[in-house]
């Protein structure tokens, strides 16, 4: 018996999955999303796929145990959603990270993040990965704030903000 | 915002209007005072005018068992108190009640396919932690309808409100009745106290549950004669749901057989939430000093009749809080 770790939650089914069984289910997320509800894909999906990137993410794996880009597939398509998901325009959201990331890589020049995120490169997996997670991440807590004052109970997905 | 009475960390907020005086009960939306997040706060009022008759003793259990009842499908429970005055007060992760959840789900989702998705993850969900009560921990819930079921922000739908939990004892056959009369089976309508003392323990939420799925798909049962009428049910789920509702208790169809029913459990939603979600064949292991066994695959049958389990997680911890979890890679041989 290996003790691996410790902490105060249960631990989650695919924690104790193999590395196979993780791919195989990444790689058919993305075709599912289409059928799965708003709310599954942003309290449900959208963390795991978020948290499994912003942990690990420099070996080029993901705290997961399968490499980064099987993940981000999914989560672009999460990106899609755009205004259904979290209801304003998502482009706003990539023009303010464009801003950040122009401030922090000065060399590297970026028009628009989408449509270089479709062209990965292994070198720059990190980069992107850090990126699209902040992107996930501050529309998500974002989001959550603005729901905290408008609904203090209802967290769940209303139709128009 | 005020403060919840017996000194508990949090504000308790505005009841949620559709779950008020629910047999005593009313749902409040409550924040930590700690973090600021959201909570619910279930707040039972000895002095309602709604209750027939003594029911402190079924919501002193309510609070007793959602301290220590553990299940991904049952709701979170953060802490708890019986106050002085005989207010008492669960503090849960942030719920809301199933019909209002249909409602803006259904409102929501304009894709048909998709809204079904989400009822049949709801539904699996429900099955699980119910064939739990039944027949790991071999208590009943008693108290089942959707005034017991909860929706988190996620779309899973969890069970609460343990007020008759329990053994089929004298305490829960004078206090049956407190059920919704729609949810009430044949049985308990008539208040047959020799047959629900000698009827198996599952057949008393097999009912519940069959009424519960004809509220889903088709509206409120107002009257028995609405529940023959399976027009609105799907039918992958059309024969399970009339064993479920089988006049006599012995042949209602045991909940965990809905756990193999393709319905259920052959769909994509469902599959790729139960992966990201809490263990499947999380169980309890020892009730004293709770001690979770989590087993990541269904276990192999040997042909000298023993079992396999080959990874497996024990979670060790106390109530109310599970404290350590100790992921470990076994390989574990029972013999059957």
């Amino acid at each position: 018996m290996f003790l691996l770790s410790c902490g105060r939650i249960v631990p989650d089914e695919i924690m104790i999955r193999t590395p196979e069984e993780k791919f195989y289910f990444f790689q058919s997320l993305t075709d599912q999303l289409d059928h799965f509800p708003l709310h599954v894909c942003k309290y449900r999906v959208l963390p795991a796929l978020t948290s499994s990137l912003s942990l690990g993410a420099t070996s080029g794996e993901t705290s997961m145990g399968v490499a980064g880009p099987i993940v981000l597939v999914p989560l672009l398509k999460l990106g899609k959603l755009g205004n259904a998901l979290f209801g304003w325009p998502h482009v706003q959201h990539v023009q303010h990270v464009q801003h950040v990331q122009h401030t922090q890589h000065t060399q590297h020049t970026t028009h628009n993040t989408l449509t270089h995120t479709t062209h990965l490169h292994h070198t720059h997996t990190h980069r992107w990965t850090t990126s699209l997670t902040f992107i996930f991440s501050s529309v998500a807590r974002d989001h959550v704030e603005r729901r905290r004052v408008h609904h203090p109970h209802y967290t769940g997905r209303v139709k128009n903000v | 915002m005020g403060n919840t009475p017996g000194g508990l960390p949090y504000h308790l907020g505005e009841p949620v209007s559709s779950y008020t005086d629910i047999q005593g009960w009313s749902l409040h939306a409550g924040t930590s005072k700690a973090d600021k997040s959201p909570v619910s706060i279930f707040k039972y009022n000895p002095k309602s005018t709604n209750l027939n008759g003594n029911t402190t003793a079924s919501a002193q259990n309510a609070l007793k068992l959602a301290k220590t009842m553990k299940h991904p499908n049952v709701v979170r429970c953060l802490d708890g108190i019986e106050t002085p005055a005989g207010e008492i007060l669960i503090i849960t992760e942030p719920v809301v009640p199933l019909l209002d959840w249909l409602t803006t789900t259904r409102a929501v989702e304009t894709n048909q396919d998709t809204f079904a998705n989400a009822v049949t993850l709801g539904l699996a969900g429900v099955v699980r932690a119910l064939s739990f009560l039944n027949n790991d921990v071999s208590i009943c819930h008693g108290l089942f309808s959707h005034h017991a079921v909860f929706v988190t922000s996620g779309g899973d739908w969890k069970v609460s409100r343990f007020d008759l939990a329990g053994k089929v004892d004298a305490g829960f056959l004078d206090r049956h009745q407190l059920l919704n009369r729609s949810y009430q089976s044949p049985e308990r309508s008539s208040n047959d106290r020799a047959v629900l003392r000698n009827m198996p323990l599952h057949a008393i939420d097999a009912w519940s549950l069959g009424v519960l799925i004809r509220t889903v798909y088709g509206g409120e049962v107002v009257r028995t004669e609405d529940l023959q009428n399976t027009s609105k049910i799907p039918k992958g789920l059309t024969q399970a749901y009339q064993k479920l509702l089988k006049g006599t208790p012995e042949k209602r169809l045991n909940i965990n057989r809905l756990l193999s029913l393709k319905h259920l459990q052959d769909n994509a939603l469902v599959k790729s939430m139960f992966f990201l979600g809490k263990p499947l064949n999380c169980c309890v292991v020892c009730a004293r000093f709770p001690l979770y066994l989590a087993l990541s695959k269904e276990p192999q049958k040997k042909k000298d009749g023993s079992t396999f389990f080959t990874v497996a997680m024990v979670v060790l911890g106390t109530c109310p809080n599970v404290c350590f979890f100790f992921p470990a890679v076994v390989l574990c041989q029972m013999k059957s």
